[in-house]
């Protein structure tokens, strides 16, 4: 459903919307040539969707701000502002959040006429860091460069010994320009894009592009390829979740079941390979359809579920361990809803958010794994992923089933007159939404990309407030967020 | 100064400093192995030395004498340790240093020399790492005096060497609960004090969990070679000393060459042994919140104030 | 008997001690003298004239040579408890249990380490100048003083594990900006370590003697007929003691 409002009647809308039960999933804003636009997507369950599309003065581009509405709109709108110049009137924090200090002012990447990027220079200064008053606080600049194989993002951490007091994420330290590279591109050339948004989460962003162009040709797509999706969306999910349990061990020192873990990860990758004919899966989905080279053989599957739970059992049976997870960074549910945390992070502060079950693309129903313990800490969030573990196993195996040995289907693409989509799937991480708007011939004219950590990333300092220092690693282990699914 | 003595204050340093990286080689490699990897070999540690060493030196800008100092000062307590604490020898090279409040106090210097070069770089990690080194130091240092001089209580002599010798006079004593006691004290604060496993990670790469590794940040090149040889045969020294004042046979009590030999022998099967026992402990431990540190070491503080009580009501 | 049950207690009281010092010391050192200026008072600092140096020196000096050669000053306490616990020249050797201990040759042979070391090190290692270069700062940009490690910092964690000795106050403000309690504005930090000897002991002794001295004020108007009065009254009972006893 498609609403086009003036920026004045926005707020009232989008508030009786967020009272209805919506959540804003994505705000993008559109460079139409001779005027800006800012589109709202609101959603809810079951599989309701809502937009609301605001063309803006072409003189003075403003909307009213919605932080007040919603903790999530603010950032949106900050994301908005540093890429396309859309103010937000009345915001309560407007600095800058996607461009880093050195961006200059004035100059907007995603706009059509931005050009090549001008020189840089230190034009805003540093970025403003919240200082905290008090003898004896100290700071801890941690990143962007890290010791480890992470992303590049800045912690700064406000602490008085080993207490914080306050940390402070500072992220988007390489804007890639993503979301303009799909511009003008054919919705095949899309994909290998779509791969690349996130290394580690190829199915579920590939997946959401396309269910969003087809949602935008009004394509029905064969159930068996949907099957073969669902199949290489919980595949991903398995590998990374064992990846997860083995790194959250090796961050306690306990170190010969992150050595497991890796064993159990290669054996899974060596499945992806024989499945896609790529470790990663890619290559597998495309617009219509789905192609596989074999289907995952289920008694592999169960033995590696068995191995895992093995490899659960011995972490929890730890006594050192199980201090280390419980009780540490609790996330409460009040929390994780304000913040409007989705995926694992929000599964184990007891929101029953699941895009699989809000937003199917399968006609099957599967039932919603059920969760022993949401306290919002390291363990729960430890838990979460032991047990979609072993559910997507079981889902794998009886989507096989079900597929009966057809690795292939394909929908024949039309070019009809499709306008804009949009799909929204569960990756591993959380509820992944993409938006596209083709143009008259077809090809891409704008896709905005939203990844779950986008929302995730603000619940980790609230989480860790009261932990002491040595606990953040396996705190942001525990969320384990992505940085360049956030950085685009 | 006996001929005996001499020869030790000779043979030591050169066995702990020639020793000690096998030393860590070798729990490392046990360490991998147990957990199903091939590991780097007993010699990575050499080799790593050696690749340090033809690095350049280098001076993080801000730090001060006491920076260039440490490394030095921290190779030179442990070495004056190798050189006059009974490992291979009952005698002494210096007898009045093997004292065991000198050795203690030693070793202790050393942990301090590294603590003042963490905060003169004035990096935040690198106060982190000194502040929760003191934090342990502070609590670590007590139990390994009470423990220690549980044990020369019945000698009547705080010598090192006194402690030893009697020991092997009487053999019996090494299952009176004193020794057990003060035995189990010392282990969990080597443990601590060395940085093992569940006080510390040693292979950790998360900065900010780190103690040891986080004060030693901004060490590079031939400074950082100093660093890690220095933490090698401060392990080594406490694994000896371990070794020698509850299991002292072997130690040579004469200058013959057999006897030497077989104490040079006896030495290095104790300390690998041992050795090798901590890595494959840590293989089943996960390391502990640093809060929970303090009460694993005033447990051992509790156990060791047990064996001087035992050691004046039980004699 | 009372020597059995007061050494173990002792023993661990004086090394709890040590272990204590230590820390004290580096904290005191390390955060006081070492590292970039904390403050602009600090950066501004300037050395004392050298009549105030020499003051510090020598008190400095007299330190030096007393750990060096302790048995410098064994005759004065000698002759102050009578018999000394430890007697020797360069080694002190303890006079009941055998133990010695020779600071002067301890020293002298760290010194000689410390050079070997050093000499070893010169002859291994690369002949390469030594380079200056930036501290490790993650790549975020040269670091503030705001980012070295503080006193109250340091001494934070041994402040946890004594926690139930001290009994720190301690209070963390966050004012939120009023949309939302996610959007932080400040963040105050305070923190205060009372002595709890001086609250329990003195306090309560002060405050005694004070309510004692208040009571007195009522006794003494400044009436000097009050005072004639005490003094007859003073008497008067004198007089009827001395009768009745006698």
């Amino acid at each position: 459903m498609i609403t086009t409002l003036t920026p004045a009647d926005l707020p009232e809308h989008a508030g009786s919307l967020l009272q209805q039960g919506f959540r804003l999933a994505l705000v993008a804003g559109h460079d139409d040539g001779d005027r800006l636009r800012a589109v709202y997507l609101f959603t809810a369950a079951p599989d309701r969707r809502v937009e609301l599309h605001v063309p803006l003065d072409p003189d003075t581009p403003e909307v009213p701000s919605l932080a007040r509405l919603s903790f999530a709109a603010g950032r949106f709108e900050r994301e908005m502002h540093d890429l396309f110049g859309i103010v937000p009137t009345d915001h309560p924090l407007p600095q800058r959040l996607v461009r880093h200090f050195h961006w200059p002012r004035g100059w907007y990447p995603m706009l059509a006429d931005a050009g090549d990027p001008p020189e840089f220079g230190d034009v805003d200064g540093p970025y403003p860091f919240r200082t905290v008053e008090g003898p004896g606080v100290y700071e801890i600049p941690v990143g962007p460069v890290h010791a480890g194989m992470i992303g590049p993002g800045h912690f700064r951490f406000s602490v008085v010994g080993e207490t914080i007091l306050n940390l402070k994420a500072r992220l988007w330290f390489v804007h890639r320009g993503l979301e303009k590279l799909f511009h003008r591109r054919t919705p095949e050339h899309g994909i290998e894009l779509a791969e690349r948004v996130s290394g580690d989460t190829s199915v579920g962003h590939t997946l959401a592009f396309c269910l969003a162009v087809e949602d935008a040709h009004q394509l029905a797509v064969p159930e068996d390829a949907q099957r073969i999706r669902a199949i290489l969306l919980e595949l991903e999910r398995l590998y990374n979740h064992i990846t997860d349990i083995g790194a959250l061990c090796n961050d306690v020192a306990y170190s010969v079941l992150n050595a497991h873990s890796q064993r159990v990860r290669e054996r899974l990758l060596r499945i992806n390979d024989t499945v896609t004919g790529h470790r990663l899966l890619r290559g597998a989905i495309h617009p219509g359809g789905a192609t596989v080279t074999a289907l995952p053989d289920p008694r592999e599957l169960a033995a590696i579920g068995a191995d895992v739970a093995e490899i659960v059992a011995l972490a929890l049976s730890n006594t050192v361990v199980a201090d280390r997870f419980t009780g540490t960074a609790p996330l409460s549910h009040d929390q994780a809803t304000d913040l409007g945390t989705l995926g694992v992070v929000a599964r184990a502060s007891g929101l029953t958010t699941d895009a699989r079950h809000d937003h199917p693309f399968l006609s099957a129903e599967f039932p919603r794994t059920t969760h022993t313990r949401t306290d919002g800490d390291v363990l729960s969030r430890f838990l979460v992923r032991a047990e979609e573990f072993t559910s997507s196993i079981s889902q794998i195996t009886s989507l096989a089933d079900m597929l009966g040995g057809r690795t292939s289907a394909t929908a024949p693409v039309t070019t009809g007159t499709g306008r804009s989509g949009v799909g929204i799937v569960e990756g591993w991480r959380g509820t992944i939404v993409h938006r596209v708007e083709l143009a008259g011939d077809g090809s891409l004219n704008r896709v905005k990309i939203v990844d779950p950590s986008f929302f995730n990333w603000p619940a980790l300092p609230v989480a860790l407030a009261d932990t002491i220092v040595p606990d953040f690693p396996l705190t942001n282990k525990s969320f384990n967020l992505s940085y360049a699914g956030n950085d685009l | 100064m006996s001929a005996l003595g001499v020869v030790g204050g000779v043979v030591q340093p050169v066995l702990i400093v020639a020793g000690s990286p096998l030393l860590v080689g070798l729990m490392r490699q046990v360490r991998a192995r147990l957990e199903g990897r091939a590991g780097a070999g007993v010699a990575q540690p050499w080799r790593d030395l050696r690749k340090l060493m033809r690095k350049e030196q280098i001076t993080p800008r801000g730090t001060s004498e006491v920076f260039r100092l440490a490394p030095l000062v921290l190779v030179a307590t442990t070495l004056v340790v190798a050189v006059v604490a009974p490992f291979v020898t009952t005698d002494s090279a210096l007898d009045p240093a093997a004292d065991l409040f000198a050795v203690v106090a030693l070793l202790a210097l050393g942990a301090v020399a590294l603590a003042l070069a963490g905060l003169d770089t004035g990096t935040a990690f690198g106060g982190m790492g000194a502040s929760r080194e003191m934090t342990i130091l502070a609590l670590v240092e007590p139990t390994l005096l009470v423990a220690i001089f549980a044990l020369s209580v019945r000698v009547g002599s705080t010598n090192l060497g006194a402690i030893v010798s009697s020991t092997l006079d009487d053999p019996a004593r090494v299952i009176s609960p004193v020794s057990l006691l003060a035995a189990v004290a010392l282990i969990l604060v080597i443990i601590a004090e060395t940085g093992r496993l569940p006080v510390d990670n040693p292979s950790t790469h998360l900065e900010l969990t780190m103690v040891h590794e986080a004060m030693v940040l901004e060490y590079a090149g031939p400074d950082l070679a100093l660093v890690e040889l220095a933490s090698a045969m401060r392990l080594s020294v406490f694994l000896g000393l371990l070794a020698n004042l509850f299991l002292p046979w072997g130690i040579a009590a004469t200058a013959t060459p057999v006897a030497l030999l077989v104490g040079i022998l006896a030495l290095v099967v104790k300390v690998g042994v041992l050795g090798v026992l901590l890595a494959a402990g840590e293989v089943f431990v996960a390391k502990l919140r640093l809060f929970r540190v303090p009460e694993l070491l005033a447990g051992s503080f509790l156990l060791a104030l047990l064996a001087v009580a035992a050691s004046f009501f039980l004699v | 008997m009372a020597a059995t049950v007061a050494m173990p207690v002792a023993v661990a009281a004086v090394a709890l001690t040590a272990g204590l010092a230590v820390a004290t010391f580096v904290k005191a050192f390390g955060v006081g003298f070492l590292a970039k200026p904390r403050s602009e008072a600090a950066m501004a600092a300037h050395e004392s004239p050298s009549t105030m140096l020499a003051g510090m020196g020598v008190a400095g000096l007299a330190c030096v040579v007393l750990a060096l050669w302790p048995a410098g000053i064994l005759p004065a306490v000698r002759a102050a408890v009578g018999e000394a616990a430890v007697s020797g020249e360069v080694t002190l050797r303890l006079t009941h249990v055998t133990g010695a201990l020779s600071p002067l040759l301890l020293t002298l042979g760290l010194v000689v380490a410390l050079v070997v070391v050093a000499g070893v090190v010169r002859l291994a290692a690369t002949r390469r100048a030594r380079r200056e270069a930036r501290l490790w700062d993650c790549g975020g940009g040269p670091m503030s003083a705001r980012m070295e490690y503080t006193a109250t910092s340091f001494a934070e964690p041994l402040q946890r594990v004594f926690d139930d000795v001290v009994q720190p106050e301690l209070d963390v403000d966050v004012s939120h900006h009023e949309e939302s309690r996610y959007l932080v504005r400040a963040v105050a930090y305070r923190r205060k370590v009372p002595d709890r000897i001086e609250r329990r002991l003195y306090g309560p002794v002060l405050d005694m003697i004070a309510a004692w001295g208040r009571a007195g004020r009522g006794l003494a108007p400044g009436s000097v007929h009050r005072y004639l009065g005490y003094g007859f009254y003073a008497v008067c009972g004198l007089l009827i003691l001395l009768t009745v006893t006698r």
